[in-house]
């Protein structure tokens, strides 16, 4: 992903650069909120049935080891 | 070695958080249980050398993490398959308007530099401590910092770019 243009200029006046590209609080508020969500929708899914199989086998094996 | 029972119990009461995990990192729900079912077959091949008492969960990241990158190194970058397609729809029935915000969220996470997205996952999304991320990481605490809050500000930028373009 190159960008063609305002690299060299970026590095020159990193101050400006910075300060012209703070997020809006508003938005940044925002986008914690959704990462919480997109986390927590699936942590609070009840464990599929494939993973409470897989420990019975896990288990099954080290009896029969 | 037998498995303790307290050792399954944490596995157990730890699959929640790695799907989370998984499916924040990797964005597509078939693969992220897949990523799961590899990090508890090798937890369980593994637990003679777990400390006890030590970061279950901790550990159980850090599995899940190498696993994720070693496929990634090993596959390169796939397109999503279709069960991971149609998985996905199925969970998000009947909850349409919030999966076009989390759908924004997740394309702007895959625009991240891996260091910056599993940093902003881990702090960010599941609320964990930076010195407990950074273990996992493999890095400086204060290295962590400053990955999520760039991920943070490149978030803002990608969303604040793209955000009239699906919000109807």
């Amino acid at each position: 992903m190159k960008k063609p243009s305002s690299n060299s200029q970026s590095a020159t006046s990193q101050q400006g650069a910075h300060a012209a590209r703070t997020p809006d609080p508003v938005v940044e508020e925002a986008i914690s909120r959704k990462l919480r969500k997109l986390y927590d929708e699936v942590a609070s899914e009840p464990v599929p049935d494939r993973f409470t199989e897989l420990l019975k086998q896990l288990q099954q094996q080290d009896g029969k080891g | 070695m037998a498995v303790s029972q307290e050792l399954r119990d944490g596995l157990i009461g730890n699959i929640p958080s790695l799907r989370a995990f998984a499916y924040s990192l990797c964005g597509n729900a078939t693969r992220a249980d897949d990523l799961v079912q590899e990090t508890m077959v090798k937890a369980w091949a593994n637990f003679a050398s777990f400390q006890e008492g030590t970061n279950l969960r901790a550990w159980l990241f850090t599995i899940l993490r190498n696993e994720f990158y070693s496929q990634m190194r090993k596959k390169g970058r796939e397109v999503e398959d279709a069960d991971g397609q149609i998985a996905e729809r199925q969970a998000v029935i009947g909850n349409q308007e919030s999966h076009i915000e989390l759908e924004e969220l997740k394309q702007a996470l895959e625009m991240l530099p891996e260091d910056q997205r599993e940093a902003i996952v881990l702090v960010g999304a599941s609320g964990m401590a930076y010195e407990e991320a950074a273990k996992i990481c493999g890095v400086a605490v204060g290295t962590m910092k400053s990955r999520v809050s760039r991920a943070r500000k490149r978030l803002a930028e990608i969303l604040q770019r793209d955000e009239f373009d699906l919000a109807v």
